[in-house]
């Protein structure tokens, strides 16, 4: 077979791919692109309408084995969702030992306008009891504070309190989280 | 004025009942808006919009049935920022967009500690004013 044969075979193959990928994903059709900043200018519409679209069935007519080689290899070897690394507090970042009674005089809310439970964490005084039902009798309070650069290079701030249980802090309860600067 | 902070989500964080939200496009992942109100230096989170994923309406007394009218948000404690002015630079992703100003709103415990303003630059005529989302994707419920 000559070389054009060849051409168009594989075209010929890359555009019955394509089609059968459009086919395949109905629900495309019903995600709809609503832009809110509309440009005017016809050449900019064109390269936001129908350029990028274009671009695509081009790249999967063109590179469909590669296409067709990473589905195969996806459905073989799936790949691992994400997991957000579980936040656990520090021994070096535990601060001071308090008892449930001082932790819930501090958190004692009081709003003027009754838009709170007054109580120890107010709205959040069920998720505090939930946290006391966890922490067992061997268990001391702690207040902690952790300050963390993560992955992305932003600090993590986060404060609270921490059950302790000979020096190795457990379960812990949130009263503040941030992310509050860009590290350079 | 549109915030670019979510209060609403540390209450979720630090251990409040999260429902599941419908999320019905990509402007809004979270699947609410809350609106929020500044009064005698206190926040208070006063509406709720949005649905669950069973398609009732999420309102405030869905989270705070005791609470349907104004919720204090004592536990937010960091920094709100609402953007003002022209649009200078315009990111589509998160609130990485930047405008002429930013009023940013100190708390601690939900009470007001300090206000600020930020300028970050001139606008161009008749670069877009407030915050907004250039584009983005609905999901209809039943392609969910």
């Amino acid at each position: 077979m000559s070389v054009t044969l060849y051409a168009s075979l594989y075209y010929a193959i890359g555009v019955a791919f394509m089609l059968a990928m459009l086919l395949r994903q109905p629900d495309s059709n019903t995600f709809r692109l609503e832009p809110l900043v509309r440009r005017d200018d016809l050449a900019d519409r064109l390269m936001e309408d129908v350029l990028p679209p274009l671009l695509g069935l081009l790249f999967v007519v063109l590179c469909w084995p590669w296409l067709i080689a990473n589905m195969v290899r996806e459905r073989l070897f799936p790949p691992k969702p994400f997991q957000r690394e579980e936040f656990a507090v520090k021994r070096e970042e535990i601060q001071e030992q308090l008892s449930i009674e001082r932790i819930e005089e501090l958190e004692q809310v009081f709003d003027p306008m009754h838009a709170a439970p007054e109580l120890p964490f107010g709205h959040l005084n069920g998720a505090w009891k939930a946290f006391l039902g966890r922490v067992g009798p061997a268990s001391e309070l702690w207040s902690f504070v952790s300050v963390r650069t993560n992955d992305w290079g932003t600090i993590e701030s986060r404060a609270g309190y921490v059950a302790v249980v000979d020096k190795i802090p457990g379960n812990h309860f949130l009263t503040r989280s941030a992310i509050t600067a860009s590290e350079k | 004025m549109a915030m670019c902070t979510t209060p609403l989500a540390y209450y979720f964080e630090f251990g409040g009942t999260r429902p599941a939200f419908a999320q019905q496009s990509s402007a809004l992942w979270r699947g609410y808006v809350g609106t929020w109100e500044v009064r005698d230096a206190r926040l208070y989170l006063i509406g709720l919009s949005g649905s669950l994923e069973d398609g009732t309406p999420a309102t405030l007394r869905t989270l705070f049935p005791d609470f349907p009218d104004r919720v204090f948000a004592h536990w937010f404690s960091g920094i709100a920022r609402i953007p003002q002015g022209k649009l200078l630079e315009y990111v589509h992703m998160g609130y990485g967009s930047k405008y002429e100003r930013d009023l940013l709103l100190s708390f601690e415990k939900g009470v007001l500690q300090e206000t600020q303003i930020r300028v970050n630059g001139v606008g161009a005529d008749g670069a877009p004013e407030n915050y907004d989302v250039a584009a983005f994707t609905t999901f209809p419920r039943q392609a969910r």
